[in-house]
């Protein structure tokens, strides 16, 4: 098809339309994932009941923290991650500490540690190897590291990179569907002749396809604002992958920068090379928070990065904590890791720096706001929706037409919309069931826990879509939604299973965390039984406009044989 | 007696993969441009970075259903692209200038 549009309205629907078909599958994926990420670190206390506690204050450094930084190596897979180039095997142990590097929030009960080695080599730059590990700040003790983090580890991550980390691939697909985000919001805009009388408009009782397009317009309209906002913020956060001017064209500029910035604060560029004993990291705590008091700023550290630490030039970088303010973390200062003393304090960020990581900020929310919170579950919500109504109006538009052509495009896209809205909520309970049952060790050829319930995640995703597909696509005659009848049952079944392995394998029931007022279980398994009885109204709906439109089909005459 | 012809354009995927490259290249010179004349003007590489990038993202999406649903797509596309490189050619002598004057 050859086109010339006759107006900029036709444009602007032809935009709509394809972009947001073309893309409406990844976007499926980050609007809902991230939806969970709001939530992600209750989830985490779901998936791993060693860590339903209370969030903890910061306990001491020295006594606590350091002694975990100083056993901690990296593990087979980190090992298998390691960014390095050498012609020799990596080292059984690392010794030249890189960083070491603590990041905690006010919703944190443990603590997550990081820290990079230097992995040294013959012919090139010296490389890095990570390693991480999950503390409990009441006793110091490591936490079984074979556990998934499904909120923060799994959920988060798989919403901006879609967990395909090759050649930040997940990324840029991410970052050319949210920019199709932003092209299909606005021209909805343009396209939408009524747009605030819709916003008010619901005609239940039409037939399903105005039904479907009412509800597409009203969560698109209503939580406009939200989509876009947090459209425009997601590519800002990955603005230098997306236009990477300071990699490429500018960066001999860049770097000459950085140096002249670098020398301006005067810390120290490189390792001195000599070893140096650390001062006490708790000392440099307490100064900070009198330093931030003294500044009418009080506030807790919420991240704290040793570099080179054991090194003569080795220092302590301390930021505030953003509970009470929108930016994550802010105020930094660095003390020298040998001796305590005051190195450097970040300067007031101006303007464009406080405008930047308000924006970035908003869109992370580690702040404490929990009306907030709840309003970016309802938007993201409100985004799924749209997506998943825009793509069956797509559907049901077309099958009218399609069905005397004989084209089965229709159905394919009926059958992608079914994976991606039934089968990936299939995956999802998949993943939490399995991070419940899964025993906590297993014996070889297995891979650890975690790893095959990331693996089960996408292989009960993958059996879903085989299943829409054979559904609607090879057997799409005769059973119409059939496979949207069959999934949204099967979540129903999970979603109840998945609170009540729950309950089996931790004693965590509802009524107890009800009753105990411990809010990121309750929530969690409150989320999973809605999401079933909503899946079960849906099927049995499903069903009764299927036995409807059977007994509208023309009935064979008795006595006479089928044709 | 004649009849008229509907006008001919390019498919629509063609139209938006051409929109968003002449599109994206014209961003690119203007974020480039704008980032090595404002830190020539004493701005901080980072906070130029930040406000271009931030400014480039808006005129980006305004610039490509522009250039999609443009009537005359051979001439917009096209003129987007040469100034895009017009501007990202102007910021790399802006950027060596200052580069030449800081050694």
């Amino acid at each position: 098809m050859s086109t010339a549009f006759p107006s900029f309205r036709h444009a602007m629907a032809c935009a709509h339309t394809w972009m947001g078909l073309a893309f409406g599958f990844v976007l499926m994926l980050v609007f809902f994932f991230g939806t969970l990420s709001v939530f992600d670190r209750e989830i985490d206390r779901w998936s791993m009941p060693a860590t339903r506690f209370a969030p903890q204050a910061l306990p001491s450094f020295d006594k606590v923290v350091l002694p975990a930084f100083q056993h901690l190596q990296p593990k087979a897979d980190d090992r298998a991650q390691a960014d390095v180039h050498s012609e020799n095997p990596l080292p059984a142990h690392f010794d030249i500490v890189r960083s070491w590097r603590l990041y905690t929030t006010h919703r944190d009960p443990v603590l997550n540690l990081m820290a990079e080695y230097e992995v040294p080599s013959e012919s090139r730059p010296p490389g890095s190897i990570w390693a991480s590990a999950t503390v409990d700040p009441r006793n110091g003790a490591l936490l079984p590291d074979t556990e998934l983090k499904i909120g923060t580890e799994f959920f988060y991550p798989l919403h901006y990179t879609l967990n395909l980390h090759w050649n930040y691939l997940g990324l840029l697909i991410v970052g050319f569907a949210t920019f199709a985000l932003l092209v299909a919001l606005t021209s909805g805009v343009v396209i939408h002749r009524r747009f605030f009388r819709d916003f008010f408009t619901l005609r239940q009782g039409k037939n399903a396809q105005r039904n479907v397009l009412d509800l597409h317009n009203l969560t698109g309209v209503v939580a406009l604002p939200f989509h876009f906002f947090f459209a425009l913020t997601g590519i800002l956060i990955y603005a230098a992958l997306y236009f990477p001017v300071a990699a490429t064209q500018l960066r001999e500029l860049h770097d000459a920068k950085e140096k002249q910035a670098a020398i301006d604060t005067g810390l120290p560029g490189e390792r001195a090379g000599l070893a140096a004993p650390l001062a006490s990291v708790d000392a440099m705590i307490l100064e900070a928070q009198r330093i931030w008091q003294a500044r009418g700023i009080p506030g807790q550290a919420g991240s704290i990065r040793l570099t080179w630490p054991g090194d003569a030039n080795g220092y302590v970088s301390i930021l505030r904590m953003g509970s009470d303010r929108v930016p994550p973390t802010s105020d930094g200062l660095y003390f020298s890791a040998a001796t305590g003393e005051l190195l450097y304090q970040t300067p007031p960020p101006g303007t464009i720096s406080q405008v930047s990581s308000f924006l970035s900020g908003l869109h992370l929310q580690h702040f404490r706001h929990w009306l907030l919170r709840w309003l970016y579950l309802l938007g993201g919500l409100a985004g799924c929706i749209c997506i998943a109504t825009g793509f069956l109006f797509f559907v049901q538009k077309r099958k009218m037409q399609h069905a005397k052509t004989g084209s089965h495009s229709g159905r394919w896209v009926e059958a992608l919309a079914i994976t991606c809205v039934t089968g990936m909520l299939l995956a999802t309970l998949g993943i939490l069931i399995a991070s419940r049952l899964l025993p906590d060790t297993l014996a070889a050829p297995w891979p650890e826990r975690g790893t095959l319930a990331r693996q089960l995640f996408w292989a009960t995703w993958g059996l879903a879509m085989a299943h829409a597909f054979w559904r609607s696509v090879i057997r799409g005659n005769s059973r119409p939604h059939a496979a949207w009848y069959e999934q949204n049952l099967a979540v129903s079944v999970l979603a109840v299973v998945a609170v009540l392995a729950n309950w089996l394998t931790t004693g965590d029931h509802l009524l107890k965390t009800l009753a105990q007022t411990y809010w990121p279980v309750a929530g969690v398994d409150l989320a999973l039984l809605v999401c079933a009885l909503l899946a079960a109204l849906t099927a049995r709906r499903l069903k009764r406009r299927a036995h409807a439109q059977a007994q509208l089909l023309p009935q064979p005459r008795p006595g006479k044989p089928h044709a | 007696m004649p009849t008229s012809q509907p006008r001919q354009g390019p498919r629509p995927a063609v139209r938006a993969l051409l929109a968003f490259v002449s599109t994206y290249t014209f961003v690119w010179g203007l974020i480039t441009l704008g980032m090595a004349s404002s830190i020539r003007l004493g701005l901080s590489f980072h906070d130029a970075e930040h406000l271009f990038v931030m400014i480039g993202l808006t005129i980006l999406l305004a610039l490509f259903l522009w250039a999609f649903s443009s009537s005359r797509p051979w001439l917009v596309w096209p003129l987007l692209l040469v100034c895009g490189l017009l501007m990202a050619h102007t910021a790399t002598s802006v950027s060596l200038v200052m580069l030449e004057a800081a050694s």
